[in-house]
């Protein structure tokens, strides 16, 4: 929902600092934008008076090719830093959906990121420090330009995922790695969801080292289809696997996945040709979460062996909620589950109460296997009948703590995050 | 000895526990471990009041709690009775964090050393702080499966002092830290209650608040479960000895690898004087010319590995490289690594004493780095060797002294200060795993200013409210860091004694 708000650009740390010093002595609200690429996640709300954008803070500060590490503000735009990078032959292993304009800070304040993080790992395992801005406009720091360091709090760990609501981030510094040498993928089609998930279980136990695996169901299949213009084969459930690295490796790893996936009951399995096939594939199964056509996206998080149980709580949801064409893309080597779907106005027969109570049961089955649901996207008015992120268990107190030391007032992000944070 | 100051806590501020009243004390701690879990002699307590660091102080009492739930009492009878208290795993850290800076209780985790559970197919396993690093690894190994972070002193050194530190090791360099692989924790914070942080599952709502926990060096609260990320072993390995006979092409050796592609799964560099160390405990035979070695290891699939082989051994020949030198079989393999596991030991038959520096530059700032370190040696009139984790840049100059000199501990402190401050000039920092603790505490101001040294204690306090939870460590006391120079001096009262840790390698 957008509100009548001021927006205010500062360009340099003090001047967004001092932005932040007077909304804090008024009390006044205040959010953060990046590329205003991710302003619907979180609960509703309260309104924000004051938006904070980081489109001038956008300056790459310093690259170290030589190193592998990154200096930059947040502002820069992740396919800027990208195409930076490319030209030495690197780049920043995150691959969530290309959204145009997305910068670094909006990145890393929604710990966006995509398929390949089974290889990689998340921005958690990339941001090597931070500057940042709290509440009242003091400037904090916290790691370093090097890519080892325990010297004081990760304090950048605090920031990822904290949607704004513990600072403003303004300078960061990644880890960046060589880019891969050869990377290839294959789909395996499946009758059943727990088999595709069983041979990925198998995969990222052994030493094969996948870089990604992605189940699809067929809603998703045709969506992908449609977005890449590929012919994929059809299957009720594809399950997408790559490598990458050196080519003689990438070979022996896919034929080590190829032959899990037929002992756990592949019908077939079909390898993609070379490159350039996989780069299409590659962005087809990135951008998936990302279709302009979906206003419900839900996460489901599992532990591996807890997955299969998400995955059927989600389909039943599907069945429950009389959404046929929804997709479903499970990151299955990690324990996610993603539910994308076009939702249908309210109406006398269907009403936002019942969805709303439908995911909240669906929020308590995987609860209870040590899992959790998100509602990454949704309707406002469906947004006020749910708490979208769900709880932190005993963690939640400490969180609270924390947040009232770094921003008493409460005026970051207000009333967006997890139950008030 | 370190100015306190008195300022903050003078409201809470504990007196000092005369010998009735440890009596009383460690009455009160048995209500709650048991008799067999309570030292409070003085006899006992001396073993206890140092680290693998120079500081020492006596706790008031030792216990050694087995169950969360007696930690939790444990927390809160501290709360009450205003007493420090400080967590303490193996006590290898070698920057002060376990030491009872200010006495107080001394929580030892070594009795709550059970591996809870090891659950291959989600590659997890749930252990107490008190396992040993090795013996988890030994642990999951009939699953094919390891735990990544490997410190040098990983058959002494414990997980909860591996997460309190953030431990790194030879072959972090590829797979990451201790933060890498530590998914969830359960804590029991200052205010004596137990919480859950992450978990099985990724992506728990909420702050990161184990990422916070990890590297905290037990200033945020008391850990008592972890839940870790298991590692398949790797198909095939190799390994090589890149010998030369100088610093420079090694160093610039270690650039090129790292710029050429693919990271190797370790890369370790070791100079001249290290090598001098080792040829004279353990012949290994090195030329009569080396100058520098590079230990380099590689996993992966065998085709991959024999490419990766080809391209490591071809950056080498470039650089200019005197022998190159491949692990035919697994003997050969160990053969190699025992050589640069025994470093510090070989040191140690060098020398009566020595002092461990742990600080990381850019990787491209080893060739500059390492020659201002032989210009410090000279300076100071102190041999320095180097053995260190090159690939990511973390150094470790190891200072030989002779604490029966007069004066010659103070000088090597001063110039272990002068490299630590010579990494954050060019851009590194002060610890790459050994941890700030007590050591490095006022060094914090070559990195920090006072305004984000706050925010840091803003953090601390929204935890540890009572000021009670291992103080003293990590953060230098506020208005620190404007004073001009640092005083490292007062550390260096006390006659230094190198405690016996216990058999690491
Ligand atoms: C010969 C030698 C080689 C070494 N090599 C390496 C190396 O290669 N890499 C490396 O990173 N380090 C190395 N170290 C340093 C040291 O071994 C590590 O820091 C190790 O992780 C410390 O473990 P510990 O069990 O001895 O912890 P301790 O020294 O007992 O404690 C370390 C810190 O953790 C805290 N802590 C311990 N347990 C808990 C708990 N349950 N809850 C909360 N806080 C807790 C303590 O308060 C303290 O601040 C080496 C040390 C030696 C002596």
């Amino acid at each position: 929902m957008t509100q009548a708000h001021e927006q205010a650009g500062p360009a340099s740390i003090e001047e967004a600092a001092t932005y932040l010093r007077k909304a804090n002595s008024a009390t006044t609200p205040v959010g953060f934008v990046g590329g205003g690429t991710k302003q619907e996640p979180g609960n509703s709300g309260s309104p924000l008076p004051l938006k904070i954008s980081t489109g001038r803070l956008n300056r790459l500060i310093a690259y170290q090719p030589e190193d592998l590490t990154v200096t930059a503000e947040a502002g820069l735009e992740l396919a800027t830093l990208q195409a930076t990078l490319g030209k030495r032959g690197q780049w920043l292993p995150l691959d969530p959906p290309r959204l145009k304009g997305e910068t670094l800070g909006g990145l890393l304040a929604t710990n966006a990121n995509g398929p390949k993080r089974l290889l990689y790992g998340t921005a958690r395992d990339l941001l090597l420090g931070c500057q940042f801005v709290l509440a009242d406009g003091s400037i904090g720091r916290s790691g370093g330009r090097v890519v080892k360091n325990v010297s004081g709090y990760d304090l950048h760990k605090l920031m990822i995922g904290s949607f704004g609501t513990l600072g403003l981030l303004t300078e960061v510094t990644f880890k960046v790695l060589p880019l891969p040498q050869y990377s290839e993928w294959a789909a395996a089609l499946f009758e059943k969801a727990e088999d595709a998930l069983a041979a990925t279980r198998q995969a990222v136990r052994s030493n094969a080292s996948p870089v990604a695996m992605e189940i699809l169901n067929r809603a998703a299949q045709l969506q992908m289809a449609k977005k890449t213009r590929l012919t994929l084969p059809e299957a009720p459930y594809l399950l997408f696997f790559g490598a990458e690295g050196f080519e003689a490796a990438v070979k022996e790893q896919l034929q080590a996945v190829t032959a899990l996936c037929r002992a756990t009951g592949a019908k077939s399995v079909i390898e993609t040709e070379g490159k350039g096939v996989s780069t299409v594939v590659w962005n087809g199964l990135q951008d998936l979460a990302a279709q302009p056509l979906y206003n419900l996206r839900l996460k489901w998080s599992a532990t591996l062996t807890g997955l299969p149980s998400a995955v059927k709580s989600a389909e039943e949801l599907v069945v429950k909620l009389g959404l046929t064409d929804a997709a479903l893309q499970i990151r299955a080597g990690t324990g996610l589950a993603y539910l994308y779907a076009k939702l249908p106005a309210e109406s006398d027969a269907f009403t936002y109460q019942e969805v709303a109570r439908q995911i909240e049961l669906a929020r308590t089955h995987v609860q209870r296997q040590e899992g959790s649901l998100v509602v990454e996207l949704a309707p406002v008015a469906l947004k006020e009948k749910l708490d979208v992120w769900g709880g932190a268990g005993d963690a939640f107190a400490a969180m609270q703590a924390l947040k009232n030391k770094l921003d008493p007032k409460g005026i970051l992000n207000r009333g967006r995050f997890l139950k008030g944070l | 000895m370190q100015t306190v100051n008195k300022t903050v806590r003078a409201m809470t501020e504990p007196l000092p526990i005369a010998t009735a009243e440890r009596e009383k004390l460690a009455r009160d701690l048995t209500t709650i471990v048991g008799k067999e879990a309570v030292l409070w002699k003085t006899y006992d307590l001396k073993l206890y009041e140092y680290d693998g660091s120079i500081e020492k102080h006596m706790p008031d009492a030792v216990v050694f709690p087995t169950t969360t739930a007696q930690v939790a009492q444990l927390v809160k009878y501290c709360n009450r009775e205003k007493l420090y208290y400080t967590a303490r795993g193996a006590g290898t850290g070698l920057s002060g964090g376990a030491i009872p800076i200010k006495g107080g209780v001394l929580i030892a985790f070594t009795r709550m050393n059970r591996i809870l559970k090891v659950d291959p197919e989600n590659l997890r396993a749930v252990v107490e702080p008190g396992v040993i690093n090795l013996h988890l690894s030994d642990a999951v190994a009939p699953y094919g499966l390891y735990f990544v972070p490997d410190p040098s002193s990983q058959k002494a050194c414990t997980l909860g002092g591996n997460v309190g530190e953030n431990s790194g090791g030879p072959h972090t360099l590829l797979y990451g830290v201790t933060t890498n692989h530590t998914l969830g924790l359960e804590v029991v914070t200052p205010d004596g209650e137990i919480r859950h942080f992450g978990g099985n599952a990724p992506d728990s709502p909420g702050y990161d608040l184990c990422g916070l926990f990890v590297g905290s060096e037990g200033t945020l609260g008391l850990i008592t479960k972890i839940t870790l990320k298991l590692t398949p072993l790797p198909p095939a390995v190799k390994t090589f000895l890149a010998i030369y006979d100088s610093v420079e092409k090694c160093s610039n050796t270690v650039s090129s690898i790292i710029q050429q592609g693919v990271i190797p799964a370790a890369l370790e560099m070791m100079d001249h004087m290290m090598i001098g160390a080792i040829e004279a405990a353990t012949q290994v035979g090195y030329p009569t010319t080396t100058k520098a070695v590079l230990l380099i290891e590689c996993e992966g699939f065998p085709p991959a590995l024999e490419q990766q082989a080809k391209a490591i051994e071809e950056v080498c020949r470039k650089e200019g490289v005197l022998e190159f030198r491949t692990a035919k079989d697994e003997a050969e393999r160990e053969a190699l690594w025992k050589v640069r596991k025994g470093a510090f030991g070989a040191v140690g038959r060098m020398s009566s004493d020595y002092y461990v520096v742990d600080g990381v530059v850019p990787r491209s700032k080893l060739p500059a780095v390492l020659a201002a370190i032989g210009q410090i040696s000279k300076k100071y009139g102190l041999a320095i060797a180097n053995v260190f984790h090159a690939g990511d840049g973390n150094l470790h100059p190891l200072i030989m002294f002779d604490s029966n000199k007069p004066s010659e501990l103070e000088k090597t402190l001063k110039a272990g200060e002068e490299i630590i401050k010579l990494c954050a000039e060019v851009g590194g920092t002060l610890s790459g795993e050994h941890g700030v603790g007590l050591e490095k505490r006022d060094m914090m101001c070559f990195i920090f200013n006072e305004g984000e040294l706050a925010i840091m204690r803003l953090v601390r306090a929204a935890f540890d409210t009572e000021g009670l939870c291992n103080p003293e460590k990590l953060l230098p006391t506020p208005g620190r860091c404007s004073e001009t120079h640092l005083q490292t001096d007062g550390k260096a009262k006390d006659k230094y004694v190198r405690p016996e840790i216990g058999e690491v390698w």
